[in-house]
């Protein structure tokens, strides 16, 4: 039976690199879980909500624990044994569905920045990727499978403008496979190219690629959304600020509920770095002032107010400066940022 | 036989696609007789990322995910499939928890692991990746090289260097060159299908430092 377990205020509940079989539910108190962010090597730590699953990976998997568990105030926990955990979830249908959404989203984002690292960062919105798989077919004389990609392109997109295309590159396959003679097409980047700078075909004509809703966008959005960080981010590291504004305008504009939080939040800091970069200070510390309203996250705020600082340090105000630095030293847990602050405000004087 | 699963049966010839990459997806597959291979294009190559057999279940991910798919499944050979619709997903879960768990497992090992490959892959050295990744095919065996004291030499069985180069995104040569080095300094062995890690605190201790140097860099 899972039993309610009780950790008082600074004690941990597990450490990383150690074995456990057990899994908790938060039910009262603060619990924080910290872990090492493997790309960037940085310290970052959650807090849970109420109800959250915690140590669920690791034990379930019997693998040892990559993060700490503490119990910042006193804490009323859960805790089921792996078996136990098993069967209380075999009957809870719902449960089981939240839980493989959270991972498998956990999951996608990994894969984005794993394949980021690989420089296999390309994504495309559905219809163009799946035209461009049927391309990759007809390129490499894989005739069979080039027409059924198109026809399911077809099936799936009969309105876009690519489908003429589509049928098209069908019939000269069919014709392929009995001459052996492959007629030529355009490549669809040529294709989609030529329709941008055509600049008189309506949008309802374009929606292969432009703002349509209904063609372009998968069932959730979340790709395009990770699309738009990704590039985002990838215009901030090569220091196009530009860039990288008009990608998280955009990405903040269509935001929904199934975009993982934790890639919102990231979006936010970069969002607030890069309006820093490009001197639009009034409108950061806006961004900042109405984030701080809504934030708990120790780590994500003080991050925040360091940016905040920043700019009262541009604008020369070194008395609010130290004000924010000040609320950084102030503010729980004591952490690096904290130190820094600290070290910022003594050549303050 | 009255199979309850034959209604929703359908066959495949060799070659013919199942579902592509990018396709919406709302339906997923058991697959009852013949092999399916799973692929996926990139750098405009088409790699194959695992051949199913029955009695696997496939096509499942797009569903949880509600997202398109995010590989390509062709029929190896002849093919028969029992097909089920989205909503049958969750039923079957309920009816067979141990499949769901399964799944989570699945989902867990895999989170696990690519948090693993990605810190590899922010290694910024090659020699260092590649070393990581030796790391963590010895992690692999349960070894924690953290706490591994010994200097037995560890054997790591059927792994060709094409694995390493490719789980940590280096070219062939790359890595190959990486490893002969190791080799002559003794500190790995190698045989025709095996990788022996001859001294895993002194290659751990050499990973843990560039990785310390490294993000000592990244600070402000």
């Amino acid at each position: 039976m899972p039993v309610e377990r009780k950790f008082t205020a600074g004690s941990i509940i597990y450490f990383d690199h150690e074995v456990g079989d057990s899994i908790y539910i938060l039910k009262s108190g603060r619990v924080d879980i910290s872990f090492i962010q493997p790309e960037s090597g940085e310290k970052i730590v959650k807090t849970l909500a109420i109800g959250e699953f915690f140590g669920l990976k690791s034990a379930i998997i019997n693998h040892t624990r990559d993060e700490i568990a503490e119990a910042v105030t006193d804490v009323l926990t859960i805790e089921f044994k792996v078996t136990e955990f098993e069967s209380y979830v075999s009957t809870n249908v719902e449960l089981l569905k939240r839980l493989l959404r959270v991972l498998s989203n956990q999951l996608r984002n990994l894969g984005i920045k794993v394949n980021n690292y690989l420089g296999n960062n390309v994504i495309y919105p559905p219809n163009i990727g799946l035209f461009k798989i049927g391309e990759y077919y007809l390129n490499n004389k894989q005739y069979k499978q080039a027409m059924q990609v198109y026809e399911r392109y077809i099936n799936e997109y009969p309105d876009t403008n690519l489908a003429g295309e589509a049928k098209y590159r069908i019939q000269i396959a069919e014709e392929a496979i009995k001459t052996g003679f492959l007629k030529s097409y355009k490549p669809v980047d040529e294709l989609i190219k030529s329709e941008i700078s055509g600049g008189d075909i309506s949008i309802n004509q374009t929606v292969d690629l432009s703002t349509s809703k209904e063609n372009i966008h998968s069932p959730l959005g979340i790709r395009e959304s990770m699309d738009k960080f990704y590039k985002a981010q990838g215009a901030f590291n090569g220091k196009d600020y530009e860039t990288a504004e008009k990608e998280l305008k955009s990405f903040f504009s269509c935001l929904s509920n199934n975009i993982n939080p934790e890639m919102v939040d990231e979006a936010r800091m970069l969002y607030f770095q890069v309006l820093f970069y490009n001197k639009k200070y009034g409108e950061c510390s806006q961004e900042i002032t109405e984030f701080l309203k809504s934030s708990n996250k120790p780590l994500l705020i003080k991050k925040a107010l360091f940016i905040l600082a920043d700019i009262y340090k541009e604008l020369n105000k070194p008395e609010n400066e130290k004000a924010i630095l000040q609320k950084i030293v102030m503010m729980a847990p004591i952490d690096d940022l904290s130190k820094k602050a600290k070290e910022r405000l003594n050549t303050l004087g | 036989m009255a199979d309850v699963l034959d209604k929703f049966e359908r066959s495949y010839a060799p070659g013919d696609i199942i579902f592509c990459e990018y396709e919406k997806g709302d339906e997923f597959y058991i697959i009852k007789e013949g092999k399916v291979r799973i692929t996926k294009i990139q750098d405009n190559k088409e790699k194959t990322l695992d051949i199913l057999e029955p009695p696997a279940i496939f096509g499942e991910m797009a569903i949880i995910e509600d997202a398109p798919r995010s590989a390509t499944t062709i029929a190896e050979t002849n093919v028969k499939v029992a097909v089920f619709k989205k909503h049958n997903f969750y039923e079957l879960l309920a009816s067979n928890p141990k499949w769901a768990l399964s799944l989570i497992k699945i989902l867990s090992k895999r989170i696990f692991d690519a948090t693993r490959r990605l810190q590899i892959l922010s290694l910024k050295e090659n020699e260092a990746k590649v070393l990581d990744t030796i790391l963590m095919l010895v992690e692999w065996k349960g070894i924690i090289p953290a706490t591994y004291q010994d200097t037995k030499p560890i054997e790591l069985e059927d792994v060709k260097v094409e694995d390493i180069a490719h789980w940590c995104g280096l070219d062939l040569k790359e890595c190959e060159r990486y490893i002969v080095r190791y080799v002559n300094m003794g500190r790995l062995e190698r045989t025709a299908n095996k990788i022996i890690v001859k001294n895993l605190p002194d290659i751990y201790r050499l990973v843990k430092n560039k990785r310390k140097l490294q993000f000592a860099d990244n600070e402000l």
